[in-house]
């Protein structure tokens, strides 16, 4: 399996405290990661340095062969073939879902309108939110809002996939109905990488699970070999 | 023939504005009608320099940039905000005089009205200038992560996903520079506008008669912002659908953002 993304020795201070210290892995296209580990460990700063809404203290990420961490790349381009799904969904509010979805392809990728519009259609299907598609964002609910994004997403047709606690603000009920989209949308023509809170959801989707602790990686695996014979007494006690 | 004049008005005081205003309502009219184009045309005017100048006010530098482009980005901010913060901070009559006074000192002769307009229009660009800012500082962070992580540029985003939610949330305070620059028009009178006050004057000066003729002036800057108030916000509730909205008619009111 081909690299996508490489991490080496990634660091990241947010003034003086150390939110990442020397972060090292890689990612591979076809196959779904899951970092867990608790509130504050940084895994959501790892995800937003992947496609550089953090910008890093030190260290590399490469993006194919790329480094995205140089100035003179396009990180537009690279943004385009990295897709994120917020945990607070983050849909543009003067747009209805469907030109939620159409904008990046119509912009970034200056696809044709009618061949995107189309595209988007599929994708609001594939999430069921196909009768939505002229309603306004903000009139629809946490659960129909993240199903917008992940459409959304897609009709980029990016090479990866980051989730940012894409179920943390949803009330209980939706929580299933989006883990739902989200495994039915996994495939093996690209990278998934899930930050989660939600262990069961992690065992089911996940090819490798990481588990990181006070900006480190602890430990990473199968999902058998995390779970059932955790090494580190940090994961024992966080899995219990 | 001004003693003849202020003799056969009446002495008492209702009796004299209604004579006032009897044979010198074209004069107000006239008023009116420059007050109107000089405030209207200014405000828009003043959208349009102040949507070309939020562009240099927001510029930030960015840890990618290289060193020309952060000098040049540090230097557009510094001459934004000098703009703004010099037409904030000194009263628009002295802008007025500066003006069109040394203009003419350099030989440049402007028509008063055209003078007029442009100084509306550099003050509510300043104002505006600053709304805008507020505004977008008030837009949701996920607005702008969502447009960066799907790829748009900075240029795009604003374009089409910021610009266009920070208009229709400022559309109360673009309306309420309409209704301040109604008022302060007044002010112009200092470079000769004919404006509603400076007309006023011209009245209240032929009949001996200042209260009478000033208070015919305050009602009909009355009821300008009277109607101009209830004519926004019918505008203003049509574009949001808002049917519980009600226009501000002060400066002091705080910019809804």
């Amino acid at each position: 399996m081909s690299r996508i993304i490489t991490v080496s020795n990634l660091v990241k201070n947010f003034d003086d405290t150390e939110v990442l210290k020397n972060i090292n892995i890689t990612f591979e296209k076809g196959k779904v990661y899951t970092i867990i580990g608790p509130s504050g460990s940084g895994k959501s700063t790892l995800l937003r340095c992947i496609n550089q809404l953090e910008s890093v203290t030190s260290g590399d990420i490469l993006f194919h062969e790329n480094s995205i961490i140089d100035p003179s790349i396009n990180l537009n381009k690279i943004r385009s073939k990295i897709g994120m799904v917020f945990q607070s969904f983050n849909l543009f509010d003067n747009l209805n879902v469907l030109d939620n979805c159409t904008i990046g392809p119509i912009r970034v990728l200056n696809r044709d309108k009618d061949e995107s519009i189309d595209v988007a259609k599929n994708n609001l299907n594939q999430v069921g939110m196909s009768e939505f598609e002229h309603r306004k964002v903000t009139t629809l609910s946490g659960g129909q809002k993240q199903r917008v994004a992940i459409a959304r997403t897609l009709t980029m047709n990016p090479e990866v996939i980051l989730f940012d606690e894409p179920t943390s603000s949803l009330d209980p009920e939706m929580v299933k109905g989006v883990h739902e989209v989200i495994s039915k949308v996994i495939n093996k023509e690209m990278c998934f990488i899930i930050v989660t809170h939600e262990m069961d959801f992690a065992k089911q989707v996940s090819d490798h699970i990481i588990f990181m602790d006070d900006g480190q990686i602890v430990e990473q695996g199968s999902p058998t070999a995390l779970f059932n014979n955790p090494q580190s007494d940090r994961l024992k006690q966080f899995i219990q | 023939m001004i003693y003849i004049l202020s003799s056969t008005i009446p002495e008492e005081f209702f009796s004299g504005i209604v004579h006032i205003f009897k044979n010198n309502y074209p004069l107000y009219l006239e008023g009116i009608k420059y007050t109107l184009i000089i405030s209207i045309t200014g405000t828009l005017l003043g959208l349009f320099l102040a949507l070309f100048i939020i562009i240099f006010r927001i510029q930030e530098i960015d840890n990618r940039d290289n060193l020309t482009t952060r000098i040049a980005k540090r230097f557009s901010v510094i001459l934004s905000s000098s703009y703004v913060e010099f037409f904030r901070g000194t009263p628009m009559m002295v802008q007025a005089a500066i003006f069109f006074y040394g203009l003419a000192s350099f030989g440049v002769h402007l028509s008063i009205i055209f003078a007029g307009i442009i100084i509306v229009t550099l003050n509510t660009a300043a104002y505006l200038t600053e709304v805008l800012r507020s505004g977008i500082n008030a837009i949701d962070k996920g607005q702008f992560e969502g447009a960066k992580s799907i790829g748009l540029t900075r240029t795009q985003m604003f374009r089409f996903i910021i610009f266009p939610q920070v208009i229709k949330n400022m559309l109360p305070a673009i309306g309420n520079e309409l209704v301040v620059n109604i008022k302060d028009t007044a002010v112009l009178s200092v470079i000769g506008v004919s404006e509603l006050f400076y007309m006023g004057k011209s009245v209240a000066g032929t009949y001996y008669r200042y209260t009478e003729s000033f208070v015919i002036v305050a009602i009909l800057y009355l009821v300008l912002v009277l109607i101009t108030t209830r004519l926004l916000t019918y505008i203003v509730r049509i574009i949001n659908g808002n049917t519980n909205f009600s226009f501000p008619k002060s400066q002091s009111v705080p910019v809804e953002v």
